[in-house]
């Protein structure tokens, strides 16, 4: 987190117990928290000032959450974190698709949401965001240098694949949509079939995961895209 | 059935139904038969093989065509045979008498030998009725379906009275409208036939409303519209079925002729025997239903119980420990406050998991959780389950997944939930490594073994049973039971099969067979 001006947090959420303890959480860990309880609050609170995250609920009293979540997608860059219960997948895979950025199922843990914020915020923090290498257990992949290692011995990757990875670990821990990967790999004109950046997917898994019949970092979000698995 | 037995007793019915005219055709073939020898037989000897020719019609055709016959043979003798030819004129004394004894003894062989006859055909036709009968009530034992038992009455009919068809309706599950059984005989029920069978229907049961009595029910009878073939000696009889309690069903029979009396006693005890069997099975249904209802209920029960022990436990230990850290009057080390924390998340996670098993209960029992296929790796949806494992867990796991598996077309949130039970159980119920793997050939095999005590062949059919516990694991205390059964269903829904095997020297596998691709939502 930059020195300077702490990171500005909109939580949106119709629970008032939910809004305190994100309220509580976030801003012991030095963010500066606006809650509003329902849609119509939300959009009067950020027309005076423009957060730096937003963490919306599906559900509130007044509109419909996914509404909500292309209508700030509109004209709101900033990334939106959507929170979801398990049973409305379908509202979640629909809210990814109309612009939320990642999402987090209730219940869930503290460290689990500053885990989630942190990687959001962290791909929108202008300057040193990327970061220049990844290492874990033997992998280690240095962006910069164009190189991948695997035990110690080169991994050679197609000019794809490694488009993919750099996304991917760019993104670690937060979700990537098969269209931002598209959009990324491929250049946003491109409309690449999932089916296809599957195959280049799976052929990246052989080269790179230490059992590549189960993957540990290169996971699959089902219906919605990949999560590079970091930790 | 022997095609020549068959023709015999057709020739045999032949001779019966038109017995009249055989007695007539005999008669005027064998004087035509005799008449070329008239010059080598006394003019007396011909009375002899007349009563030869009597006695094959009075044996065959009975008492009518018997006596007719006499008096055929006893014209055509006089005619032909006694001097003057053809003339009923007697020109010797001698053969008036030979003509009267032989006409009185004709007449008397004729009647005896015909009633004879008639009596034991009698006989024979009743023996067979009863062995129809008998083997319809042997088949009321062993069948079980309706269509099987409509398909053995319609055979018998054709046998015993010789009829075209026999159509077996009853009403439909909610006791409207009435089928045609066997199906095969009419998939398309010619409209006015089906309205005559309605027809009876409802006069019969309007009756059966007011309590009229048995005998008065079994009256009502109806008769189908003309065939189609236009055959007025085709009849059609509609009989209803009716047992002690009430209407069942209508028996549609179609017949070359009239029914005899003997005929019809047959179609009446079969129309008993079918009424009994399709009362059985409504009531039998009726009892099928009331257990259903029943087991319903326990599962309702044991659900409500279920959820208020597994809500109600981690919520009480963490109200405990929550009250006892808010009391100031307390000392404590941060340490202790750090263990009685990490009690609580540990019941969070409980009652999560409580939850989210009471959720796809209630989805898959709703039926509103339908398979959504998607594409994907074998691997990824085992990666994806075995990352949100809890660490200790995790480091158990180990996988047996062969290279370049082809794509399947499944629900993925589905599989996975699945597997997630599958992979949870084994965990809970053994202490060693936990095997996931998979294999590929005509379907999609996903398997997890255990290195545990195993499960007992008499306990195998229960673990899917939902509430059920391993024995072994009566004591664990974070389950709900039901994980193994919603594995089942969700792999039912899926159009797969889930089944236990033993592993070799002990332990647990349990195996889900999916098909490749799932089918479109």
């Amino acid at each position: 987190m930059p020195a300077g001006r702490p990171d500005h947090v909109l939580v949106i959420d119709d629970e008032a117990q939910i809004r305190r303890a994100l309220t509580t959480i976030l801003e012991t860990r030095g963010y500066v928290v606006a809650a509003a309880e329902d849609g119509a609050s939300a959009i009067a609170a950020l027309t005076e000032s423009t957060p730096d995250l937003i963490v919306l609920d599906l559900t509130l009293p007044d509109m419909d959450g996914i509404e909500l979540c292309e209508r700030l997608r509109s004209w709101l860059t900033v990334p939106i974190l959507v929170l979801s219960v398990r049973a409305d997948e379908a509202d979640k895979i629909s809210a990814l698709e109309t612009g939320a950025d990642d999402y987090l199922t209730k219940p869930f843990s503290a460290g689990e949401l500053v885990a989630r914020i942190r990687a959001l915020l962290r791909r929108t923090a202008p300057g040193s965001s990327v970061i220049p290498v990844f290492e874990a257990d033997g992998l280690v992949v240095d962006l910069a240098a164009h190189r991948v290692t695997r035990d110690g011995a080169e991994v050679s990757l197609t000019p794809i694949e490694f488009g993919i990875l750099s996304v991917l670990v760019q993104n670690a821990d937060r979700l990537v949509t098969w269209s931002q990967l598209s959009d990324a790999v491929w250049g946003p004109e491109c409309l690449v079939e999932v089916r296809t950046i599957r195959v280049h997917v799976s052929n990246l898994r052989k080269k790179i995961e230490p059992y590549p019949q189960v993957p540990r970092y290169v996971l699959t979000e089902p219906g919605v895209g990949l999560r590079f698995n970091a930790s | 059935m022997n095609p020549f037995v068959t023709r015999a007793q057709k020739i045999r019915d032949l001779v019966r139904r038109h017995g009249y005219v055989v007695a007539f055709l005999a008669a005027a073939a064998s004087t035509a038969a005799f008449i070329p020898f008239r010059p080598y037989l006394g003019r007396e000897q011909w009375g002899w093989l007349y009563l030869l020719v009597l006695g094959f019609i009075a044996g065959t055709a009975g008492v009518g065509p018997a006596v007719l016959s006499a008096i055929l043979a006893f014209l055509c003798w006089n005619f032909f045979f006694i001097p003057p030819y053809h003339t009923f004129h007697v020109a010797e004394s001698a053969d008036v008498v030979h003509l009267t004894v032989f006409l009185v003894v004709a007449v008397a062989v004729g009647l005896q030998t015909g009633r004879l006859r008639d009596r034991e055909a009698a006989a024979l036709r009743e023996e067979h009725h009863t062995a129809a009968l008998n083997r319809l009530s042997g088949s009321l034992v062993s069948e079980t379906s309706v269509d099987g038992l409509a398909d053995a009455a319609a055979e018998e009919l054709e046998h015993v009275v010789g009829a075209a068809s026999a159509v077996l309706w009853v009403p439909d599950a909610e006791g409207g409208r009435l089928a045609p059984l066997p199906a095969s005989e009419s998939t398309e029920p010619e409209e006015r036939r089906a309205q005559a069978v309605a027809d009876l229907w409802r006069r019969v049961t309007e009756r059966e409303k007011r309590e009229v009595p048995l005998e008065e029910l079994l009256a009502e009878e109806g008769a189908c519209p003309a065939d189609d073939e236009g055959d007025l000696r085709r009849r059609c009889l509609l009989l209803p079925l009716v047992s002690a309690g009430r209407a069942e069903g209508v028996l549609e029979v179609h017949m070359h002729g009239q029914l005899d009396a003997s005929e019809r006693s047959f179609l009446d005890s079969l129309a008993h025997l079918l009424a009994a069997f399709l009362e059985s099975r409504r009531l039998n249904e009726l009892a099928v239903h009331a257990a259903a209802a029943h087991e319903a209920e326990r599962l309702r029960s044991a659900l409500v119980s279920s959820v208020s022990h597994e809500l109600k436990t981690p919520l009480a230990s963490i109200a405990a420990a929550v009250t006892d850290l808010l009391d100031p009057d307390v000392p404590r080390d941060p340490e202790a406050v750090g263990d009685k924390l990490r009690d609580v998340v540990e019941d969070l996670n409980r009652l999560d998991s409580a939850i989210a098993d009471l959720l796809d209960v209630s989805r898959l029992e709703a039926q509103a959780w339908q398979p959504k296929p998607d594409d994907f790796e074998v691997g990824e949806v085992v990666g994806w389950v075995v990352a949100r494992l809890p660490r200790q867990a995790r480091e158990r796991v180990r996988f047996s997944v062969p290279e370049n598996l082809p794509m399947l077309r499944l629900d993925f949130t589905q599989i996975a939930r699945a597997l997630h039970h599958v992979v949870h159980n084994a965990l809970e119920y053994s202490d060693g490594p936990v095997t996931i793997g998979a294999s590929i050939g005509a379907s999609f095999s996903l398997w997890v073994a255990d290195e545990g005590p195993g499960i007992a062949d008499a306990e195998k059919p229960l673990v899917f049973d939902k509430f059920y516990r391993g024995a072994s694991g009566r004591a664990s205390r974070s389950s709900t039971g039901l994980g193994l059964s919603i594995a089942r269903e969700i792999i039912l829904a899926n159009a797969g099969t889930i089944e236990i095997r033993d592993v070799h020297p002990h332990g647990t596998k349990i195996v889900l067979t999916l098909p490749l691709q799932g089918g479109e939502p």
